[in-house]
Parts: C-alpha cells; sequence; structure tokens
C-alpha cells in the first residue's frame, strides 16, 4: 500500500522510523536536484539534501500540515540553499571541468544515443548551467521551482515569503536574462 | 532581446503565466485575444517558450546516494531505561541489592575480631576449647591424600601398560583406500584446472569486449572531433569567400 507524505508525516511522529525513511527516499532527488540547481555544486547539494532531511525530521513533530510536505521540505532546503550562498559570499559556480573527458563521456551515454548527440547535450547542459549560474539566486530559485518542480507561483510566493506579483517578475527577468545569454553563447 | 512595445496592463506578468499555463481563465481569454493581435507579445512568448525547451535539457548529475547518509534515529535504538527517572532506577537498585542480600542470607559482623561477612544458611558450628580447631582437620585429610596417592601410584607401576591394539585392515582393503583416495585427488585437481581455464577464458573475452568498446569510443569521438574541424573549416572558407566578394 502506498501512503501519502501527510500519512507517513504522522506515522513517522508516532514512532514509526521506517515511514520517514520512506519519505526520505520518495523526495531525496528532487531535494537534491533542488540544491544542486541552486548552488551548484554536487557534494554540497548532497550535504545541503542530508541536512534538509535531518531538520525535517527534528522538527516533524511542529508540522501542523498547513501547507504540503514537500514544500515544508522545499522551503527548509532552500533555506539551507540561502545560508550556503551566504556563506560562501559569491556567486556559485557550477563545476564544469573546461575540457571534457571523452571516455569518460562515452562510457556514460546511454546505449543507443550517438556519440555527437551526447556531446551536444552535455554542451548545451554546460552552456545552460553556465547561463543560469550568473542569474540573481531570487530570479533562479523562482525558475528552478517553476520549470523543474513544476510549482504553482501562489506556492512559490509562500514558499520564498514575496508577493506573487513578484514572483512572475522574477520569472520574466530571469527567463528573459536567459534568452539573451543563451543567444549569445557559441553552442 | 526583443524591446518591449506593448503596454498592455501587467503584460510580463501575464506573458509568463501565460507561458508556464498558470492563469486564470478570465484573464487567460482575456490575454489569448491580446496575443492574437500583438506581434511583439508573440515574438517575446515564442522566444521564452525556446528559452523553457533548452532549460529541459538540464538535468543534474545523478547522485551517489549511499543508503547510510541518512539514518532517522529510531525510538527503539534508545534503551527503554533512558526513559525511567533516576530516582526511580536508584530505588529498583537498592530493591534488588535488599533482595538479594536477604536470599543470601548476608551477615556483616565487625567486633574485636575484625570484620566478619558470611552468607549461607547453615548455622555455624561452635568449637569449644580450640581456637583452630580446623588445622588438626586439615592436616589429617591431608596425609590421608597423600597415601591414597601413593597405593594408586605403586599398584599403576605394578601392572604393565597394554599397548592399544591397533585396527587390523588387509593389505587388499588399504591399496583399495589408497586408490579411492588417489582417483578423489584426481578429480578434484581436473576441476580445478578447468575452473581457473574457465575463468581465463572469461577474463580474456571481458577485457577483449572491453578493449574493442574503448576502441569503438575512441574511434567516434575522433570521428566527431574530425566533423566539428570540417565544419570550422568550412565556416572559415565560406566567411572568407563572402568578405573576398564583398570587396
Amino acid at each position: 500500500m502506498t501512503w501519502s507524505d501527510e500519512e507517513l508525516v504522522s506515522r513517522s511522529i508516532g514512532g514509526d522510523a521506517d515511514s520517514f525513511n520512506q519519505l526520505v527516499l520518495r523526495w531525496e532527488r528532487p531535494i537534491y536536484a533542488l540544491a544542486y540547481r541552486v548552488i551548484g555544486r554536487e557534494e554540497d547539494a548532497r550535504d545541503v539534501c542530508q541536512e534538509t532531511f535531518l531538520r525535517a525530521f527534528r522538527a516533524l513533530g511542529g508540522f501542523r500540515g498547513q501547507a504540503k510536505f514537500s514544500s515544508w521540505l522545499y522551503r527548509i532546503a532552500l533555506n539551507l540553499c540561502r545560508d550556503w550562498v551566504r556563506r560562501q559570499r559569491r556567486t556559485p559556480v557550477v563545476q564544469m571541468p573546461e575540457d571534457v573527458d571523452a571516455m569518460e563521456l562515452a562510457a556514460s551515454r546511454e546505449p543507443s544515443e550517438p556519440i555527437e548527440d551526447l556531446v551536444a547535450r552535455r554542451d548545451l547542459t554546460r552552456v545552460v548551467e553556465k547561463a543560469m549560474a550568473r542569474l540573481p539566486v531570487e530570479q533562479r530559485t523562482a525558475i528552478i521551482l517553476k520549470e523543474y518542480h513544476g510549482l504553482t507561483f501562489q506556492e512559490i510566493a509562500d514558499m520564498v515569503g514575496c508577493p506573487l506579483s513578484t514572483v512572475k517578475t522574477r520569472l520574466y527577468q530571469g527567463l528573459t536574462v536567459l534568452r539573451r545569454e543563451l543567444s549569445q553563447t557559441p553552442r | 532581446m526583443t524591446e518591449t512595445l506593448c503596454n498592455y496592463p501587467e503584460r510580463d506578468e501575464l506573458l509568463v503565466s501565460h507561458l508556464y499555463d498558470d492563469i486564470d481563465s478570465a484573464e487567460r481569454s482575456a490575454f489569448g485575444s491580446h496575443l492574437s493581435t500583438c506581434r511583439y507579445c508573440q515574438e517575446d512568448l515564442s522566444a521564452l517558450r525556446a528559452v523553457r525547451s533548452t532549460l529541459s535539457t538540464w538535468a543534474p548529475p545523478e547522485p551517489a546516494f549511499s543508503r547510510s547518509e541518512f539514518r532517522a534515529p529510531s525510538p527503539e535504538s534508545r534503551a527503554w531505561w533512558h526513559d525511567v527517572p533516576v530516582w526511580a532506577q536508584v530505588a529498583a537498585a537498592l530493591f534488588v541489592l535488599g533482595i538479594s542480600a536477604t536470599i543470601a542470607n548476608l551477615d556483616v559482623r565487625y567486633d574485636r575480631s575484625g570484620l566478619t561477612i558470611r552468607t549461607g544458611w547453615s548455622t555455624p558450628q561452635s568449637v569449644p576449647g580450640n581456637a583452630t580447631p580446623w588445622r588438626a582437620e586439615l592436616t589429617a585429610f591431608e596425609t590421608q591424600m597423600r597415601n591414597e596417592y601413593d597405593a594408586k601410584q605403586q599398584a599403576a607401576l605394578a601392572v604393565p601398560v597394554a599397548a592399544p591394539k591397533a585396527p587390523t585392515i588387509s593389505e587388499e582393503e588399504l591399496r583399495r583406500r589408497v586408490s579411492v583416495l588417489l582417483d578423489e585427488r584426481e578429480r578434484r585437481f581436473q576441476n580445478e584446472t578447468a575452473l581457473a581455464v574457465a575463468n581465463v577464458m572469461k577474463d580474456y573475452q571481458r577485457q577483449r569486449q572491453a578493449d574493442l568498446a574503448s576502441i569503438q569510443r575512441t574511434i567516434g569521438f575522433v570521428q566527431n572531433n574530425a566533423l566539428s574541424e570540417q565544419l570550422k573549416q568550412r565556416e572559415a572558407v565560406n566567411y572568407l569567400l563572402k568578405v573576398s566578394q564583398t570587396r
């Protein structure tokens, strides 16, 4: 039987550790993806992901279910990302080697994917990562939450604590900057 | 970047709402009819759709989660007695100590002969007069033990020790057993050799396949590089031709 997030939460509060582990399994990838896209470093994203679940576990008793569990979790993760960015005091830079190792690249490709397509896909990913890294963190966060996590504008506004119109403006501005960056970058 | 030459109220917000289809029906309808007539908004929307399409290619690297990374501290991992108050634990310990002392009939005395601790239910026998009555008994017991030991030693020397009788096996039986052992050993050796050969063959095949795959990948990459170089050269030639034609 598949339990909903809220059911798993209430079982976890009741002392069922396995239920919380199920929540971790369900949400660790989205949380990691969010952290990676915001801060741009794989190891730090993993740390943020782990810390998110630890904090969630400790604060589980305080979760009253006014918001969705996922929104609550995203908020914790975003706060941790924000702390990370503040600590680093620099624009996050996505780690990407200048010269891509062809062998490593080829080893990671899908069996049916021609190597030319793989190189093109990797190049495009690099271009997107670099362009995203140049955006202010507010715009980047809004784009990530909307584009990759499918949150509504209202959910994003509640999560980051700003008016609905601000979220939309940030998205528009961010996408417009990306449009310019992506058109200028040679692919 | 397209210059915004459209003055539709809250145009940017509505455009982004329309882009993500996160817009209520009234606004969708109104903005939809504007879109059908506004060239700037159409271009902008189309360009932002292209950006979204490009963004969809960005996937984070596969996380290397190990199951040991997160361990929810389970309530069972806490020993049950952590939940019992300290005063109750002390009281329980004293109670157990008291019960044990009662069962063991602990008798603690302190008098002129010093501290005496005695356990057990047997009552001490009173020995009149002699202060150390056990010493004479102990000496007598020792003498008795020595005598018994000496007597047993002498008896053992008197009886010759019989050598253990070896089981008798016929020569035919012995040959048969040796032959069986040799056969078994040979069979085991053959099995081990076959296994080793199979392993070597398997390793060889695996290595061969890996080498072939590696060569194939390298060739693909080289071809890709060559193709890319060729394209660059073609672009350069085209550029030169274009420049030469314009002058």
